[in-house]
């Protein structure tokens, strides 16, 4: 490994301030930003970047000086991550926030130069169609099912309005022609695309058309095939509890799930009865439980 | 060609930034992430943040020069593209000379 002092030009006696100083003087010269398509510039700014973590200040040179700093800590200090150059090739998504007709302002950079030919002069340039962006939009499962409008705001201040057709399935993108980046010459501009995410439900459990909700039901409910009041997508109904249900019985209500691709009709709600006996069990229950089953002897574990 | 997004958490691992920073560079609108939500950010995002990283921490900026930078850079990267575009079409023609 290089020595660190060495490669930000201090030595072992400079204060925090000089190596500071040397290091912006360095950092400077070798910004990959103020290199374009310099390798060594990239390769030197990453060493003085380490360099300068190494020794920083007097707990990191002391941890330097006694070789306590851990070698991950060394390798990974330099800088990394992508460069703002690398990204603005042919004008990123920040460069295109100016104002004014390029033509005009580039007709008066070359006006000086002579021999100007019209940009749009037929056969004489390069176009490329602009890029395609990806943006990310969570919904809620009722929008979900029920489809919903939103409105956003791209960069650069463009307002779309965002239809999201009832049924949407999580993942899916919703295309956007022409509000991607802008083409360059006669280039077509790019489509913008947002990525539809459904967010979690606390009570509804998205299964293909279906929706999938648990219901709490007392002993009594059903047993009894109670009538009690439950939650869908569209509100709250009534829903009857059959006669020779279990704890796990998974009932269909029709119509009340997903709405499908084609638009036409729906999927189920699966409701699962989970049976909760009581949060307490009292001794009188206890021994009615206890008489009945001595009574009424079965075997859950052995098979008819 | 679709770009790759990142998380606001993938991004503060994999970088060492912190999220205090980075919704400040949101906050002062130094950055608009591609996600309206602020929780998604491309790589050009990354690279601005990161960019915001060095002119603070390396070049000594203060937070009243970062806009004025920020603005002098993308404005010469405009024009780059622009000047690239337009010596694009000044090329000579090979076949209209013959």
């Amino acid at each position: 490994m290089l020595d660190p002092f060495e490669v930000i030009g201090v030595t072992k006696t400079s204060t925090d301030a000089d190596i500071k100083t040397a290091y912006r003087k360095l950092a400077k010269k070798y910004h990959p930003d103020l290199n374009p398509n310099n390798k060594e510039a990239e390769k030197k700014f990453k060493e003085i970047s380490t360099a300068y973590k190494l020794i920083e200040n007097k707990e990191s040179r002391e941890k330097y000086e006694n070789g306590t700093f851990e070698e991950e800590f060394a390798n990974s200090a330099h800088r990394d991550g992508p460069f703002y150059r690398e990204h603005q090739g042919e004008g990123g998504r920040y460069a295109y926030h100016f104002e004014g007709d390029p033509d005009d302002i580039l007709k008066s950079f070359f006006s000086g130069f002579g021999g100007f030919q019209d940009p749009s002069a037929k056969g004489s340039g390069r176009d490329f169609p602009g890029q395609d962006n990806l943006y990310k939009m969570e919904i809620d499962i009722r929008d979900a099912v029920n489809g919903a409008q939103r409105e956003i705001t791209l960069p650069g201040g463009v307002r779309l309005k965002i239809k999201i057709p009832p049924g949407i399935d999580n993942g899916e993108k919703l295309r956007f022609k022409n509000q991607g980046e802008p083409g360059i010459g006669k280039g077509k501009p790019g489509d913008a695309y947002v990525e539809i995410f459904i967010k979690p439900d606390e009570k509804f459990k998205r299964n293909g058309d279906n929706l999938e909700i648990q219901i709490p039901v007392t002993l009594d409910e059903i047993v009894n095939s109670a009538k009690i009041l439950i939650s869908t997508i569209d509100g709250s109904m009534m829903l009857n509890i059959p006669e020779g249900v279990n704890n796990e019985t998974k009932l269909r209500i029709k119509g009340k799930g997903m709405v499908l691709k084609n638009g036409k009709g729906r999927g189920d709600l699966i409701v699962t009865l989970k049976l909760m006996l009581p949060h307490k069990i009292d001794p009188k229950f206890k021994e009615f439980i206890s008489t009945w089953s001595k009574e009424n002897p079965y075997n859950p574990r052995k098979k008819d | 060609m679709i770009k790759k997004i990142f998380q606001i958490t993938e991004i503060i691992e994999s970088y060492n930034l912190s999220e205090v920073f980075i919704y400040e560079c949101i906050q002062k609108e130094w950055i608009v992430p591609c996600d309206m939500n602020n929780s998604y950010f491309d790589e050009e995002d990354i690279s601005r943040i990161l960019l915001i990283k060095d002119l603070k921490e390396d070049f000594g900026a203060n937070d009243e020069s970062v806009p004025l930078i920020l603005h002098l850079i993308d404005q010469m990267h405009w024009l780059k593209s622009q000047i690239k575009y337009f010596m694009g079409k000044q090329k000579p023609d090979r076949n209209s000379d013959e």
